[in-house]
This record gives structure tokens, sequence and C-alpha cells, in this order.
């Protein structure tokens, strides 16, 4: 059956029948708590930060196009190459253009890749893709979406991991290793992927518009990889991501990541255009150590529609830390199975709503309580439970008008 | 099974049952007005509107509601359930769901009490013509249009009885403070939350001896940011002590409502862990709000304990 809504109800069920999704979320959550506490302890400042953040945000909002093109400009200053795609279809007809066929692509995760299809396509086209995050590759390899905005395999176990790995890519890890094991013997499988890769893809976390500088925040170290060691790098980044300036982006950076659970991440990288030297005659030539080329693809797909929706505006100031997800009661149960395809929770029901329309996400906005916690967890105030009530307005709207005989009240 | 053709039949159910008797469930006025059967303490002309909303004296139908909805939508075939659905509405005129005596008379006194203690603590109160529904959950499922319309209705019967409004449970408190004022034209009325005017008064008041875990409402802490009168009203109880489980105040956890119609699993299984949460603190619970009552109720006494309103802690009679 393809009615969207019993699909949904079916899988929240599901999830509610294995109890092993709110125990993993239960864990992670356990230890995100604990984080946070530390973090607010260890850096008081963070609050204002968020404050001063989300009055940037408001203002990038407001004036989307303008930045966007100021930091298009700014990328093509440094001797990177900007696109603009209106959709995921264009998005995808840019990047087969820029990758082509036959190469060995290894992708660090984004989101914005996944809700454009990068992977799918890449491999449509011929090229053999990796994804190189770790959580990112089991999810793939399980053929299940991504359940947490930065953990998207929060809700699975190190011996479920373990068999997938063995069995999609014949890994040989014994049953009963240790975590640490595992994550040895995928380094040991995608290293000779990092150094054979033609095309790196990654997202970024914000771009800065007066500089032109992509803010990649990771911690395992393969969007460092993936950004510097193939010959060309592909950013494939959602509009809103900009920023007036460095300064206001690297503020960002910071809520971010504390938000996100962690006091720091392992590495935040700054990729202000493609690698270049200047050692000799003072010549500059492009594509030292790091890559020639620099393309950095800016999706719109819904984004530019919503700045200019009074209501759904908002969920465009969104940080992506996952913050939200972790303060709600049905997430707590169900994960990413409260989700569509991309993007899940309440502030998914926005983002579905924004890159897939009613369709898609009016269902969605039917399993949330209107509790409200996420809001308070919000780094920058956004109003979730508002942005779910009205997805769920249009979407009764859309229902009953669908209706023949007028049956509006 | 839950599905669009599902949805859509609660959501013209819903609009039908507001259309003929002025509330989302189809229960007839009455059961909004017989609490007054109670007042003991006569009215005084100029003083604050009592409106109750009538959510406490529909928390009793809206638990039945929920019960006969989910046999319903959990029986096989779409034409069954279009008739069931008819059935209901019809039902719910005849209270063919009606639900336990004891329950809708809990339900009943609580405005009732809340009257009198208000009263008691010397707040002059009158009523309004009628005891109307805010619309409270055509506002939560989306039924925008039904709702601006039920809300202006309510708003002109409520504006005729005065501008200054005491209102006694969450849900509508946030109507009538921060959902009207978007939906109705000149909307103007003062709102006013009765622990707001418990606090202001800081009377002492005898209530119901006992250590309480408190479950707070997510309307009240959150939604309209009201916890530190709550906090105050609590403190006014002699001899109630409270125990707080982690997730209070602002961050206060969830009951499980209002998603126990349609996902009603998912809003169980909610309800379970926060009273489990709850009775780790202390075995009897007090909650703010008739649809936390509801959801939390059958959970707090499979534990062993008991649940009850704040009104029920601080006015025993």
């Amino acid at each position: 059956m393809s009615d969207p809504l019993s699909v949904l109800s079916r899988e929240i069920n599901r999830a509610l029948e294995d109890g092993g999704v709110a125990e993993a979320v239960g864990r992670y959550l356990a230890n995100y708590t604990a984080s946070i506490e530390e973090i607010e302890r260890l850096f008081p400042e963070t609050r204002r930060l968020a404050e001063e953040v989300a009055q940037v945000r408001d203002e990038v909002v407001a004036n989307l196009e303008y930045y966007v093109d100021k930091a298009m400009r700014a990328v093509e200053a440094n001797g990177g190459k900007a696109y603009l795609a209106r959709d995921a279809a264009e998005a995808r007809r840019i990047l087969g253009d820029i990758v082509g066929s036959g190469k060995i692509v290894v992708l660090g995760k984004s989101l914005t890749g996944e809700e454009v299809g990068v992977y799918e396509h890449l491999t449509r086209l011929g090229n053999e893709v990796w994804e190189t995050d770790l959580g990112e590759l089991l999810v793939r390899l399980a053929g299940q979406r991504p359940m947490h905005m930065i953990a998207p395999a929060l809700n699975m176990t190190r011996e479920r991991a373990i068999s997938i790995l063995n069995e999609k890519l014949g890994l040989g890890i014994p049953q009963g290793a240790g975590v640490g094991e595992v994550v040895s013997a995928v380094r040991r499988f995608l290293r000779g992927k990092f150094e054979r890769a033609e095309v790196g893809i990654t997202g970024a976390n914000m771009v800065a518009s007066d500089t032109g500088s992509l803010i990649l925040i990771e911690n395992e170290g393969n969007i460092r990889l993936a950004s510097s060691m193939p010959p060309v790098h592909v950013a494939v980044v959602g509009v809103e991501k900009v920023y007036p300036t460095l300064l206001d982006a690297l503020k960002a950076a910071i809520v971010t990541i504390r938000y996100g659970g962690y006091k720091i991440a392992r590495y935040v990288s700054v990729v202000s255009g493609p690698s270049a030297t200047g050692d000799i005659e003072k010549i500059v030539v492009k594509g030292a150590h790091g890559p020639r080329e620099l393309h950095v693809l800016f999706v719109d797909n819904g984004r530019l529609r919503a700045a200019r929706d009074p209501v759904m505006r908002e969920a465009l100031k969104c940080l992506r830390c996952g913050a939200c997800q972790l303060a709600c009661p049905v997430y707590e149960l169900v994960a990413g199975f409260w989700g569509g395809r991309v993007y899940a929770g309440g502030i998914g029901v926005a983002w579905t709503y924004i890159t897939e329309g009613i369709r898609a996400a009016g269902p969605l906005s039917t399993a949330c309580t209107l509790m409200g916690r996420c809001r308070e967890a919000c780094p920058v105030g956004i109003d979730i439970p508002r942005l779910v009530r009205e997805a769920r307005s249009r979407y009764a709207s859309s229902l009953l008008q669908r209706e023949p005989r007028g049956a509006r009240y | 099974m839950l599905s669009e053709a599902t949805l859509k039949s609660i959501l013209k159910l819903l609009l039908d049952n507001t259309r003929a008797s002025g509330n989302p469930l189809g229960v007839p006025g009455q059961a909004c007005e017989a609490w007054r059967r109670h007042i003991k303490t006569p009215p005084a002309s100029g003083g604050l509107v009592y409106y109750t909303g009538c959510l406490y004296q529909l928390a009793p139908y809206i638990e039945a509601f929920r019960g006969a909805l989910e046999r319903l939508v959990s029986r096989p075939g779409l034409a069954g359930l279009a008739a069931g659905l008819g059935g209901l509405a019809r039902a719910a005129a005849r209270l063919a769901y009606r639900p336990g005596r004891a329950s809708v008379d809990r339900f009943i006194r609580i405005p009732a009490r809340i009257y009198e203690g208000l009263r008691r603590a010397g707040v002059d109160l009158t009523l309004p013509e009628r005891e109307s529904y805010s619309g409270i959950l055509l506002y939560e499922m989306g039924l925008d249009d039904a709702f601006a319309e039920h809300a202006s209705r309510v708003y002109r019967e409520i504006r005729r009885a005065g501008v200054r409004v005491v209102t006694i449970d969450p849900h509508t408190y946030y109507a009538l403070k921060s959902v009207y004022p978007e939906f109705v034209d000149g909307y103007d009325l003062e709102v006013y939350h009765y622990l707001e005017v418990l606090a202001e008064k800081g009377s002492r008041i005898q209530g119901r001896r006992g250590v309480y875990a408190v479950h707070d409402s997510c309307y009240l802490a959150r939604h309209t940011g009201i916890v530190d009168s709550v906090r105050r009203a609590q403190g006014l109880v002699a001899g109630a002590e409270y125990r707080y489980p982690p997730e209070s105040g602002r961050m206060t956890g969830c009951c499980g409502g209002p998603i126990e119609v349609l996902y009603p699993k998912l809003s169980s299984r909610i309800a379970e862990r926060r009273a489990r949460s709850l009775l780790e603190r202390s075995s009897n619970v007090v909650a703010f709000c008739p649809i936390c009552l509801v959801n939390l109720g059958s959970h707090v006494s499979r534990g062993g304990g008991t649940l009850l309103d704040f009104s029920e802690v601080a006015w025993v009679e």
C-alpha cells in the first residue's frame, strides 16, 4: 500500500516493537545529555553566542538571494567555480557534468547531498562511489535512511555493523570484535579508495559570503581527506548555509558543534579556493598538494521559495545540529522512522516540506505532539511546533479540498 | 490501519461535530454546563469572567472517543471504517460511547472546585452566558478555517461578559492568550490562568497533605511560560511537598497527547515512560491539565500511584 500515512504509521509501530531503536537512542541521549551539561559548565558563553548567531540567521534568511549571490562571486574570485541549481534534478545534471563517469568518487557526509541524490546519480552514471563517513557508510550499506542529522546510524549496534560490513564489503571482521577493530577495518578499506579517487564530494556547514570560504565540521577526518586528496573537490551546499562574514560563520560553527554535543570538533576545515602554490617565481599554479579544482554547487530546491513563506522561512535558520531531535519524546522512541527520505523529527517535517512539498511532509506532521521541548533545545530558537502545525494545517486543507463535494467547514 | 482516508474521515467528523454540537466530539452542550450545579458561592457581577473552555468537562469523553476510534481504525476495510465513523458521529449525539459515571463526575467537579477556590481566595468571578468549548483541538489538528469561525463566536460570547478573563486549563489558556489574537479580528481579552490569579492573591490554602511528583504542563511551562506562577501557587498549599523528575519546568516531559487518537501505541509508550519517571519521585502525582490526566492516568494507576489534578490537591471537599 502506498498511502503515505499508512506507511508512516506502520514504520512507527514497527520501530516501537523493535525495542532496539529506543534502546539505542536512549544510550546516545544519555551521553549527549552529559556532554551538554559539561559544555554548559566549560563554556558558559555558548548561550550568548547562540543568540548572536540567531540574529545573523534572521539577517541571512531576510536577504537570502543577496548573500547567495555574494557568496558565489566570492567563490569565483578565489578561483573556484560556483553554480546555483534550482532543484535536485538540476543539481544532479551539473554534478554529472563535473564528475562524468568511470571515476572513483569519495563522499563526505552531507544531508544536502542526500537530498539531491548524489550517491545514486553518480553511481547510475557509472562511477564507483563511496561514502566515507562511518555512520553514513553503514546506513548506505544497510539500505536505510539517515536517522539523525549528525549521527546517521544512531540506531545501529556494533553486532549489526559487523555483519553488514562483512556481508557487503567482505571485510572479515570477527563477530565479537570491538568497535575499535571495526573502525580500523573500515579505515584500511577506504584508504585505498581515497588514494585513487578522482573526485571528492562534501557538503559544507557554512559558507562565508565575504571571503567565499567553506567551513566543514567533522570528527573522523574523512572530510579532510575527501576535500584534499582527490584532484577535484565539489561541495554541495544548501543556499541557506551562507553567512555575511567569515567571523559570523565561525561563530555559527562553534554553536553548531556545541549544541551537537561536542566540546570541540576534531577538525574544522576552512576551504577558500583550490589548492595553489606561488613558491617558484611567485607564479601562482593551481593544484599543489590539494585539489586543482574547487566547485561549489549551491542548491536551492525550495529554499528560496521558503524564504518568502511567512511561516516556513524560520526553518531556514536551522544549523543542523540535531539538538531538537534529541529533545523530542517521539524521536526518543522511534528515531528517524518518524521522518522523510532525508530529514527526521519535527524540524524534518519543515525541511521535508521545503524540499519535497506537502504531499511528503503532510503525513509526517501528524505524528508530532506539539509539546515544544525542541524549541527550547534549538540554539537559534526555531519555533518548530509552529512549523509542524502549519504543515499540518496545509495538509488538512489539501486532504479536505481533494474531496469532490466541498467538505470544508 | 491509519491512512489518509481515515484521517480525512476523522477530520470531517470533528468538523461536523463542531458544527452540530459546538465541540469536535459531538458531546451535547449540557455536559459543559453541568458543573454549575455544584456552585455554592454565587457569581459576583463585574468580576473576572470565569471561562472554563469545557476541556476538563470533555476529558472523559476524549478518553472514551479515543477507545471507540481505536477499535474502528484497527478494523480492516475502508468501507466498514467510513460506516463506523458515521455511526460514531450519530453515537456521539446519543452518547453511546459515554464514559463511566465516576469519571464524568470527577471531571465536572474540577471547574466547580477551582471556582469555589478562587472565590474563597477573594476573587470576584462572573460567568459567561454559555459554556463553550475553546476549539483548541481544531487548531491542533490544523483545521484553521473552522477554528477561526469557532473562536470568533466564542470570543463574542466571552466579551459580552467582560474583558478580563480567567481560565482553568492549559490548552484553553494558551488558545485565548496566544492563538485567538492571531485568528480573531479586534481581539482584546486580557487573559489569566487561575494559578496566576491564585499566586497573585497569595493566601494560604488548606489542601491535601502529601508528597507529590509534579508533572508540569507543556502549555504552562513552555508555550505560555508561567511556570513561576505555577510554583508560587503550589507553595500556597499547606502540607503539600513536591518532587520533580529531571524533565521539569521548561524542559518538562510529554504525556503523550494530543496524538493519542492517531497514534495510540506511540502515545501510550510516551505516557508510560513519563509515568514511570514520575512514580520514581512519589506515588502521588499531580498534574495541571485534563489531557495529561487522561493520558497519564491509567499508567500511573498501573504503577500503583494516584494521579490528581492540582485543584484536587489544593481544595479537598
